[in-house]
């Protein structure tokens, strides 16, 4: 049975995003990559932002790191000691990337410079933002943060990125990601295109970062296996907008919204089953509820936009039962 | 059942280098049979040799020892009209499916390619174009675009469309939806359990996911350490 209610108690958010839109102006028209996303992301918690290939998960991470390309129009506010990233110049920036907001990217081959050891490119953190006086003394840290991810043979600081695989290469930026201690990590797609047994290293490595480092984690990954891994909450997007947002186990026992039901519904080990009709398209994506085209449950009243809205599970047994969904079914 | 492929004590060795050779065993005595109507699943870690394996199969990769055989007869000795015969019942589907099609050819060229290679008459193109794009469940409106204009979802669609204009009886499956969201990896492995219950087609997938293993075959094999082992 569910009802709605707001619960009273609330922890601090580290990062707090609100009506985050982002648009890109192309040949083929305006993308809405991005649509009212909001959300809040708690101090030594890991939350995941869950969706299928193209529906702007990676657009919001590049919009916090302000990574994004010279044709974004990005509007909203996005909160992070007491600043808004969007209003802050490059230089001010840069001091925030890799020292207090960290990212691995999804391409661990790419994002590694070939022709630099690895001890260097680890280092190189340190001697960017000024933390280390000279590059022995630097390249001495790096060695201490990979033994502190069990990466401690010799040699290995000497090593190129091309001499690993793409697993190895992943530990690497997730140490890279350590060096400074960030308050905020960004992993995006930390496991696209690794192969089971290499991915499920990678969940070991990333379990092992959050022990490690009291950062918050924001996890992008389209794999909700993953998620219900290593996730404390997860937000689910569709289209460019949040649909469904709650505690990870309560979302992936009971969830709300027919979308994150639909995209469980796809997992092998719960039948394989398709959604009906094609993902929209973001240069002129459906009116109202983005999803109402394919949705088993639709009426009349989703040809017009739905709102976020908070919801109490009350019999999940759980007290942090906190969700939040857009769908007018609730 | 007969079995329309099998492969028989299948051996591969690879050898590097130009001075001092060295030879690292991939496989040995590996002995797989595929029937109509029937999936048989292959697992096993990257570098394992799951993709050989499978190449071979296909006949598109010759094994160190071993033979394969079509409906009983080695394929090395096949010649003429049954090589043809082999070639046509036995089809492969790529892990990357922007990979497998031509970026320089529309989808409806790609298509066409097949049916002229299959000498259809010109008058039936339109037609059989329409059939096939019904069967994987594609609009007819992607015809005019060009493999890097649509999904990769779409794309493993419009290569399995390929495919089965040729109308194959074994079908070579290279982890055809890892590079896929699990939502379009849903659409295609249902496709493919659909194409399999009204066609008849055997299957030999090759996946590194043990749940899409259980839902969709029917036998599974794992290639570890060099040999190949049934999985309880």
């Amino acid at each position: 049975m569910i009802k709605a209610k707001i619960p009273a108690i609330r922890k601090t958010p580290v990062l707090q995003v609100s009506g985050l839109s982002v648009q890109f102006e192309t040949p083929l028209g305006r993308v809405h990559a991005a649509d009212s996303v909001s959300f809040e992301l708690f101090e030594n918690e890991t939350l995941a932002m869950v969706g299928e290939t193209g529906c702007g998960k990676s657009v919001v991470a590049s919009a916090i790191m302000q990574l994004l390309p010279q044709n974004a129009a990005v509007n909203g506010d996005i909160e992070f000691e007491e600043r808004n990233l969007l209003d802050l110049g490059e230089k001010e920036m840069a001091k925030v990337r890799g020292a207090e907001i960290a990212i691995i990217f999804q391409n661990p081959s790419l994002s590694l410079n070939p022709v630099i050891t690895i001890g260097d490119q680890i280092a190189e953190m340190l001697q960017v933002h000024g933390k280390a006086a000279g590059r022995s003394k630097s390249i001495e840290k790096a060695a201490g943060v990979l033994r502190r991810l069990g990466l401690g043979e010799s040699g290995l600081l000497k090593m190129y990125p091309f001499q690993f695989s793409g697993g190895m290469n992943q530990r690497i930026m997730i140490a890279s990601a350590l060096m400074l201690s960030p308050k905020i990590i960004i992993a995006d797609e930390p496991t696209k295109g690794l192969d089971s047994a290499t991915a499920a290293g990678t969940v070991r490595e990333m379990e092992k970062m959050k022990d490690l480092s009291s950062a918050s984690l924001l996890l992008i990954t389209h794999d909700p296996a993953l998620v219900e891994k290593i996730a404390d909450r997860v937000a689910v997007m569709y289209c460019g907008e949040i649909l469904e947002i709650g505690p990870c186990r309560e979302v992936f026992q009971k969830p709300l919204h027919p979308y994150t039901k639909a995209l469980l519904g796809c997992l092998p080990e719960r039948g394989l089953h398709p959604i009906s009709g094609a993902s929209p398209s973001m240069t002129d994506p459906p009116q109202g509820c983005k999803f109402h085209p394919r949705c088993p449950k639709r009426n009349a009243k989703c040809s017009q936009s739905p709102f976020m809205k908070q919801i109490e599970t009350i019999d999940s047994g759980t007290a942090s039962g906190e969700r939040w969904v857009k769908c007018w079914l609730y | 059942m007969l079995a329309v492929l099998k492969a028989e004590r299948i051996a591969k060795v690879h050898e590097s280098g130009t001075f001092r050779k060295t030879r690292r065993e991939i496989f040995q005595n590996v002995t797989l049979e595929l029937e109509e109507g029937k999936t048989i699943g292959l697992m096993g870690e990257s570098g394992s040799g799951k993709t050989t394996l499978s190449r071979i199969v296909a006949g598109l990769e010759k094994p160190s020892a071993g033979r394969v055989l079509f409906q009983g007869k080695d394929i090395a000795s096949l010649r003429g009209k049954k090589l043809r015969d082999f070639q046509r019942s036995v089809q492969m589907v790529f892990q990357d499916p922007e990979g497998s099609l031509n970026p320089r050819k529309s989808i409806e060229r790609s298509i066409h390619e097949v049916l002229g290679l299959l000498k259809v008459p010109k008058r039936e193109w339109q037609e059989k174009t329409h059939d096939i794009l019904h069967t994987v469940g594609l609009s007819e409106e992607l015809l005019c675009r060009y493999p890097g204009q649509v999904s990769g979802g779409q794309n493993q669609r419009i290569a399995l469309a390929r495919v089965l204009l040729i109308e194959p009886r074994v079908m070579i499956l290279d982890e055809p939806t890892s590079a896929l969201d699990i939502s379009v990896q849903a659409q295609v492995l249902s496709l493919l359990r659909e194409l399999q219950k009204n066609r008849g087609l055997g299957y030999l997938l090759v996946s590194h996911q043990p749940e899409v293993m259980r839902n969709m075959a029917h036998e599974v094999f794992i290639l570890k350490d060099g040999c190949l082992v049934r999985s309880g």
